[in-house]
């Protein structure tokens, strides 16, 4: 038991761990798209991230926790349990942390951009958008002077000249020679750390809940509660073979698979699919509940198998 | 066998059945219809390195746990004994991949690029055929040949427009020849008639033929100017020439005029005339030798020829110029003649022979405001110090690229430009922006500097250097997880069946997630590090971080051990 109770705690401890990371590279992501180069930036975007990746974290933990409970627990039921409360501790924690008014109202008010800042191209460098390469020799009140514009894409000759070029500030254009060029620089695109989900036509678990947050409590649990039982039937990656070097390997690529799974099974096609046999026998569910029947079932069986599996090889072994 | 000899075997085995994997990659997607079959060989083992080189991290990571993972003993000595090969493995790969990277790059740009030309080329060729317009389909199929001349696509279009031309040539009508008409000018006169009568007397009566038959033309009633071009044409038949041979006196008039047009400055008209008498069968005569050798060289001082041109554009090209002039302190070039704004832009610019060629130049030069010089050219050629804006056909000089001034030019001929520019700096800044991968790392680092002086954004230049310098971090905190991995996850028990080998690669499939997951952190500590230290600082911050990074890894390494009594079977 005190091994047992040891391994969730130090799950627990490795989540904080993972959470932190993970949020402070959603934040660094988030930071380069940000219209100003601020430190600050990064912080405020890992304390809304944080809130946002409690699942992937906690997918992560779980997979960690498979061999850490392999290692040191036995009993594969107990493991199994374990693992159970482990998520459900995390995913509670999680869903209920981001439900609290007071820290999403603190974490939208620190993300809240404010107004649009306007970048203007840096004086003395050509910048080219597109085929359009504009230089600008410096900037005096509300004007660019010695304007140089070249659309490479427009007959020859292309070069436009404008000793002093007014800036109209609402759009950040510039009039060279009767035409306007754009002066700013374009916005940076976040860089996601996982692909969208497009592929799937579903969406990402960390997604999908965070998108749940109008919806009811059991709604949202439920998903929850699919999602985590589906993640632990994938525990027989663990000794899926003789070699723990593989199983490691074969563990990794499994949790993107599982959820590739989950945003592949939460697509329009699929979740149709099991609507409509779902009501077909007379069941009727919400959408989020039905996705996590199914999630639990499939992860339920996955466990079963392996559990009779083990059993069956202990049995054989004379163990 | 001892962990460092193991980690060498495993790791060199799956780095050259990884190379062999890609290579069958790129054999299988390879398309004639991308690629030109002249490069189909090159470009095959170019993308072999360039996934290879790609993949390096994870394959250093796989070869190390792999290595470490199938072998017995204790995790803390097996790490330990693998420290100096994961090092010196670690050190060579890197080395070699740094080093080796820029020329697969430029390999891969150059195949990329030469064959889209080729096959817009050959398409266009193939178009202006049927229009008719067989100049231009000519033009397109010398940049084809230029690119890959026993392709049997160009071997049959050279055909077909061979017979089109043959054709062309027997329809053809030869315009009636004009006589240009001369203007009255005394003064001028006198003076080809005392240069004349200099000549006389040095005994070149050549000379002295052409000009006094120019002052005789210019001043009809210059007795002495007549004589003295009978006298001397009567000096020329004396040493061969006939004047009753008409065919010959051309030769003759013709010979004079190009040399005329070579002493009156105009070595392009002197190039023009010498070659078209060395085409028509004079190509012996050692005055047409003499002076066409002579005009080419004046030529090649004042303009330069398409051939060049094609040549150099035909190779990689950097599209979208647009550049500063840099400044020159102090120079007899800068002083008293500083301008507010001075900028070059073109269609697309190719480096070739130590010199930079343009295609569709513009140049403007601007102080207070005002263009003081605005010039464009179809053609210019960069070399120390000028750039040349007249571009002749080296086979049909009667084809003169000439420069338009719109403003200017305010000092010097107006067939040049004389600026501060150094070709093999300019081309290195221009290419450090379109595709910095191509440059070597000590040119990229000297890129950055030279990006700002030229005007140029150093974005794409930082971003390659950044992306550069993670190669050797990753390869290093690559190695020392796959070491750590390798200790912790091995397989315990007895012995380590052979079969299990035939898991490798399942488990580099499945490795491939966690590794685009690894390369994405990788880019996003590149991206942060430029956006918050712009420039050469964001080197210097990502390095910290990745050393960061690196340093958990070893420290991981460092302290793996055995969980006893735990053993995975």
């Amino acid at each position: 038991m005190k091994v047992w109770l040891g391994v969730i705690g130090r799950a627990c401890l490795e989540f904080v761990i993972i959470l932190i990371l993970i949020s402070f590279a959603a934040g660094a992501s988030i930071a380069i798209s940000a219209p100003v180069s601020d430190t600050g930036v990064i912080y405020r975007g890992a304390a809304k991230a944080a809130l946002d990746l409690v699942p992937l974290a906690a997918v992560f933990t779980l997979f960690l926790a498979f061999f850490s409970f392999e290692l040191r627990v036995r009993s594969r039921a107990a493991g199994w349990l374990g693992l159970l409360l482990l998520g459900v501790i995390l995913m509670s924690f999680g869903l209920g942390i981001r439900r609290l008014p007071l820290l999403r109202e603190a974490v939208a008010t620190s993300s809240n951009g404010g107004a649009k800042v306007l970048r203007l191209i840096p004086a003395g460098t050509a910048e080219q958008q597109g085929r359009v390469a504009l230089w600008i020799g410096s900037f005096a009140g509300g004007e660019a002077l010695d304007a140089v514009a070249v659309d490479f894409s427009s007959d020859y000759p292309r070069l436009a000249y404008a000793a002093r070029a007014p800036i109209d500030f609402s759009t950040g254009d510039v009039d060279v020679q009767g035409r306007a060029y754009r002066a700013t620089l374009p916005d940076a695109l976040p860089l996601a750390l996982v692909p969208e989900a497009s592929l799937f036509s579903g969406y990402w678990i960390w997604d999908r809940l965070d998108s749940m947050d109008g919806e009811p409590l059991l709604e949202v649990f439920s998903a929850a509660a699919g999602f985590l039982l589906l993640a632990i039937g994938f525990r027989f990656l663990c000794r899926i073979t003789g070699w723990p070097l593989a199983n490691a390997l074969l563990a990794a690529a499994g949790l993107a698979g599982l959820v590739a799974l989950d945003a592949a099974l939460s697509g329009g096609a699929i979740l149709g699919t099991i609507d409509a046999f779902a009501r077909r026998t007379g069941l009727s569910l919400p959408d989020p509940v039905l996705l996590a029947c199914v999630e639990g079932i499939i992860g339920l069986a996955l466990g079963s198998a392996e559990l009779t599996a083990t059993s069956r090889r202990r049995r054989r072994a004379g163990e | 066998m001892n962990s460092g000899r193991r980690i060498f075997g495993v790791a060199i085995l799956l780095d050259i059945v990884a190379f062999a994997c890609f290579l069958g990659y790129a054999m299988a997607s390879y398309s004639a219809n991308r690629i030109v079959p002249a490069f189909a060989l090159k470009w095959e083992a170019a993308e072999a390195l360039h996934g290879f080189l790609g993949a390096l991290a994870g394959l250093q990571f796989l070869g190390l746990a792999i290595a470490l993972g199938s072998s017995k003993g204790k995790a803390e000595e097996l790490v330990q004994g693998a420290i100096v090969p994961t090092v010196v493995l670690s050190a060579f790969l890197a080395a070699a991949a740094l080093m080796a990277g820029p020329q697969v790059e430029a390999l891969r740009s150059g195949i990329r690029w030469a064959s889209a030309t080729f096959s817009s080329s050959l398409d266009a060729a193939k178009a202006s055929l049927e229009a008719g317009d067989l100049a231009r389909s000519r033009e397109e199929l010398g940049v084809c040949q230029a690119i890959s001349r026993r392709d049997p696509r160009v071997a049959e279009l050279e055909s077909r427009l061979s017979a089109a031309e043959i054709n062309a040539i027997r329809n053809a009508v030869p315009p009636p020849a004009r006589e240009a008409v001369q203007p009255m000018d005394p003064v001028a006169a006198k003076d080809y008639y005392l240069k004349a009568l200099a000549y006389a007397e040095k005994g070149d009566y050549f000379s002295a033929n052409w000009y006094a038959s120019t002052a005789a033309r210019l001043d009809p009633s210059y007795t002495d100017a007549r004589r003295l071009a009978a006298t001397s044409w009567e000096e020329l038949h004396s040493r061969g020439a006939d004047p009753t041979d008409k065919e010959r006196a051309a030769f003759y008039s013709r010979k004079l005029e190009g040399y005329g047009l070579l002493r009156s400055g105009d070595p392009v008209g002197a190039y023009r005339v010498f070659k078209e008498l060395a085409d028509a069968k004079h190509a012996d005569d050692p005055d047409v030798r003499r002076y066409l050798a002579e005009s080419l060289t004046e030529t090649e001082k004042t303009a330069f020829f398409k051939d060049e041109v094609d040549g150099a554009l035909s190779s990689y090209p950097v599209p979208d110029i647009l550049f500063r002039v840099p400044a020159v302190h102090g120079s007899a070039k800068g002083s008293g003649r500083e301008a507010s704004l001075a900028l070059i832009a073109a269609k697309d610019a190719a480096w070739s022979g130590g010199a930079l060629y343009f295609r569709e130049f513009e140049y403007l030069e601007a102080a207070g405001g005002i263009p003081r010089a605005l010039v464009r050219s179809p053609y210019a050629k960069l070399t120390d110090g000028k750039i040349l804006l007249v571009c002749v056909e080296r086979d049909r000089p009667a084809n003169v690229y000439k420069p338009s001034w719109s403003a200017g030019p305010y000092s010097g001929p107006a067939s040049l430009v004389e600026l501060p520019l150094v070709p093999e700096n300019a081309y290195r800044a221009l290419a450090a922006r379109v595709d910095p991968s191509t440059l070597s790392l000590l040119e990229a680092w000297e890129a950055v500097g030279e990006a700002k002086a030229y005007g140029i954004d150093a974005a794409p230049i930082v971003g390659d250097l950044l992306s550069r310098s993670a190669l050797p971090f990753a390869v290093f905190t690559a190695a020392a997880l796959g070491a750590l991995a390798g200790g912790r996850f091995r397989r315990r028990g007895a012995g380590f069946p052979r079969g299990l080998y035939a898991l490798a690669p399942f488990m580099a499939a499945a490795l491939v997630p966690v590794f685009l997951i690894s390369s994405r952190i990788d880019i996003l500590i590149s991206a942060w590090s430029a956006r918050i230290a712009p420039g050469l600082s964001s080197l210097l911050l990502a390095a910290g971080i990745r050393t960061m990074v690196l340093f958990l890894a070893v420290l991981l390494m460092a302290g793996a051990r055995d969980v006893d009594g735990a053993g995975i079977d």
